[in-house]
C-alpha cells in the first residue's frame, strides 16, 4: 500500500489538496434482496476498503446514518413543518458520507471506484467550496 | 499495515449472517407466534441489513450475535406496534446484559430451530415445498440461492414459498408439537429434506457447479442437531447421521487440482477425512437399536464398508452387493437398481451387471440420464468392449451440464478409442 507517499502530500500545505463530500447513496429496495451471506461477504469488502482509505489519510471523516432516513424540515407559512425522511417507500437514501482529502475530482473518483459500494448503490461526490482568507 | 477494523472483519465467524438468520426467525417466531412469520423475516432481514452498514464503516461489535438479536427484536417490536398486534413481554423488557450474556455464535437455541424446521416440514406440504422453506427460514438462503441450489427458477420457489406459507397459515399450524407427532410424523420428512439438500450439493450433474460444499455443511450441521437433540435422537437420525459424516468423509479426495470430479476409483484414500470417518462409524454404532430399518441405515451400511476399506480392490463388494440386493428389496428406485448395478460389476459379476442394466424395468424412467449411461460405460469398459465404452462416456458428456463433468466424460471416452 502506497500509504507513505500520501500522508506526506496530504498534509503538506503547499499541495492543492481540497476536501470532498462523498454520500453514499443506495437503494434500500435493491439491498434488501441481498442474502445473508452476500451482505457478510460485503462487510469484509467494505471494511477492508474503508480501512485502507483511512489508513493514508484520504478519508478523514466516516460516518454512518441511521437508518430511519430521518426528519425534512419544511417551512410553511413562516412556520416549521416537519416530516418524516424518505426512508419507508423511498428509492433512494444517503446510508453514509466521507469527507474526504484529494488533489482533484479525477484523484478521489479513482479510489472511490476500488470499493463496493457501486455494486449496489451510488456515490455522489461534491467539492467543499473554501472562503478566501484575507490577512 | 492494515487497519483494526479489518481484524475485526475478518473475526466474523464464518457464514455467521446465514446461521444467525435462521436462528433469529426459529428465536423470534416462537415468542411472537408463528402467524406473525413474515414480518420475522422482514424484520431480520432489516437487522442483517443495518448491520451491513453498520460494521462496514464503524467496527464490528464485539458480540455480533447479540447485536443483531437486539436489532431484529427492535425492528420487530416496530412492525407489532405499527399493526397494532401485541407485543411478547420480554421483548420490551428485556435486560440488555442479558442479551449479551445469552447470545454468542456459540449458543445453540436447538429447541426453536428444531420447531421452525418441524414447521417448515409439515405434512400438508410436498417434499419440494418443505426443502424450499427449510432452505429460506433455517438455512438463511435467499430464494435466488435457493433456486440456484435446486436448478428452478427464482419465481417458481417464490411461488412454492408464498404458496407453503399460505396453506400451514390457512391450517392454523403452530410451532406447537407434541413430541410423538415430531418424531412420529415430522421426523421422517425433515431427514428427507436434510438428504435432499445433501445430494444436491454433494453432486449435481445438470448444476454448472457440480460440488457446491456450503449446501452439504448445512445438512451435516443440521442432521448433527437432530442427533443431540433428545427428541429427535432416534436410530433412524443416527443412520442418517452416519451416511452423511462417511459420504462427506470422501470430499478432501474427489476434486482434484483442476476443480475436477475424481471418482472413488481413482480417490487417494488417504486424505479421506478421518474425523469424519469416526463420527460416521460412532454414529452409525448408535443407529442399530430398535426394531426400524431405513434406507439410510443400508445405505450407511454401504458407506461403512467403502470407508474401512483400504483401496477398491481390497473393498467387501460381495457384502456392498448384499446391501444393494436388500435396498432394492425394501426401498427400490432407480437410483438403487443403478448402484446395485456398479457394485455387481466391481464384485466381478460385470456380465450379470450389464444383463441387469438391460433388463430392468425400473431404469427405463432414467434411460436417458447422465448416471444411466456412464455405468453403461463403466460396465462396457470393464468388459473390455472399448467402443462401446467410449460411445456411453461420449453419450454421458453431452448430458451433463457442468462443464467439468463433461470434460470428465470425454477424456475417458477418448482414452479409450485410443
Amino acid at each position: 500500500m502506497a500509504s507513505g507517499r500520501y500522508a506526506v502530500r496530504y498534509y503538506s500545505k503547499e499541495s492543492a489538496m481540497a476536501e470532498y463530500l462523498v454520500l453514499l447513496h443506495e437503494d434500500p429496495a435493491t439491498t434488501r434482496k441481498l442474502s445473508p451471506s452476500q451482505m457478510q461477504a460485503l462487510i469484509q469488502r467494505y471494511s477492508e476498503w474503508v480501512g485502507g482509505l483511512r489508513a493514508d489519510g484520504f478519508v478523514g471523516i466516516g460516518k454512518k446514518l441511521t437508518d430511519d432516513g430521518g426528519r425534512h424540515l419544511h417551512s410553511e407559512k413562516g412556520k416549521m413543518v416537519v416530516s418524516d425522511g424518505p426512508y419507508a417507500e423511498g428509492k433512494d437514501i444517503v446510508s453514509g458520507l466521507f469527507v474526504v482529502n484529494a488533489d482533484s475530482y479525477e484523484q478521489a473518483q479513482a479510489r472511490l471506484a476500488s470499493g463496493p459500494h457501486l455494486e449496489f448503490g451510488w456515490i455522489e461526490l461534491r467539492q467543499i467550496d473554501v472562503i478566501p482568507q484575507s490577512d | 499495515m492494515s487497519s483494526p477494523r479489518a481484524t475485526d472483519t475478518r473475526g466474523l465467524v464464518a457464514d455467521l449472517f446465514r446461521r444467525e438468520s435462521g436462528r433469529l426467525i426459529a428465536l423470534l417466531a416462537n415468542r411472537a407466534g408463528v402467524a406473525r412469520i413474515d414480518m420475522v423475516e422482514d424484520a431480520v432481514q432489516d437487522a442483517l441489513v443495518s448491520a451491513m452498514r453498520n460494521w462496514s464503516i464503524n467496527a464490528v461489535p464485539k458480540n455480533p450475535s447479540a447485536w443483531l438479536y437486539t436489532a431484529a427484536r427492535n425492528a420487530l417490536t416496530d412492525k407489532l406496534r405499527r399493526a397494532r398486534f401485541e407485543i411478547p413481554e420480554e421483548f420490551t423488557h428485556e435486560p440488555a446484559a442479558e442479551v449479551e450474556y445469552s447470545f454468542s455464535s456459540e449458543s445453540a437455541f436447538d429447541d426453536e430451530l428444531l420447531r421452525l424446521i418441524a414447521f417448515c416440514c409439515h405434512p400438508s406440504l410436498t417434499a419440494a415445498s418443505q426443502l424450499a422453506l427449510t432452505l429460506r427460514l433455517a438455512c438463511g438462503l435467499s430464494v435466488e440461492e435457493i433456486a440456484h441450489a435446486l436448478l428452478t427458477t427464482s419465481q417458481s420457489i417464490m411461488q412454492r414459498i408464498v404458496r407453503a406459507k399460505r396453506e400451514l397459515r390457512d391450517a392454523e399450524v403452530t410451532f406447537d408439537i407434541a413430541p410423538r407427532e415430531l418424531v412420529q410424523e415430522r421426523l421422517p420428512r425433515i431427514l428427507n429434506a436434510i438428504y435432499l439438500l445433501f445430494d444436491a450439493g454433494y453432486l449435481s450433474p445438470r448444476h454448472p457447479q457440480w460440488f457446491r460444499p456450503l449446501l452439504c455443511d448445512d445438512a451435516l450441521r443440521m442432521v448433527r442437531m437432530l442427533a443431540a437433540h433428545p427428541l429427535t435422537a432416534e436410530p433412524e437420525t443416527h443412520a442418517l447421521a452416519a451416511l452423511l459424516h462417511l459420504t462427506a468423509a470422501r470430499s478432501p479426495a474427489r476434486v482434484d487440482d483442476e476443480g475436477h470430479p475424481v471418482p472413488l476409483a481413482r480417490q487417494d484414500r488417504s486424505r479421506w477425512d478421518q474425523a469424519a470417518i469416526n463420527a460416521g462409524m460412532d454414529y452409525f454404532s448408535r443407529s442399530i437399536r430398535g426394531e426400524s430399518l431405513t434406507r439410510y441405515h443400508i445405505e450407511a451400511a454401504i458407506a461403512t464398508v467403502h470407508a474401512s476399506a483400504t483401496s477398491m480392490e481390497t473393498t467387501d463388494w460381495a457384502q456392498i452387493v448384499r446391501h444393494y440386493d436388500q435396498l432394492c428389496e425394501s426401498f427400490p428406485s432407480p437410483v438403487a437398481t443403478l448402484n446395485r448395478v456398479i457394485a455387481l460389476r466391481y464384485a466381478r459379476r460385470a456380465q450379470e451387471a450389464l444383463r441387469a442394466l438391460r433388463a430392468s424395468d425400473e431404469l427405463h424412467a432414467v434411460q436417458d440420464t447422465l448416471a444411466y449411461h456412464a455405468t453403461m460405460a463403466e460396465l462396457h469398459e470393464a468388459l473390455e468392449e472399448h467402443d462401446l465404452a467410449a460411445a456411453a462416456f461420449g453419450a454421458a458428456a453431452d448430458l451433463a451440464e457442468s462443464d467439468t463433468l463433461a470434460e470428465l466424460f470425454r477424456r475417458r471416452a477418448q482414452a479409450l478409442r485410443k
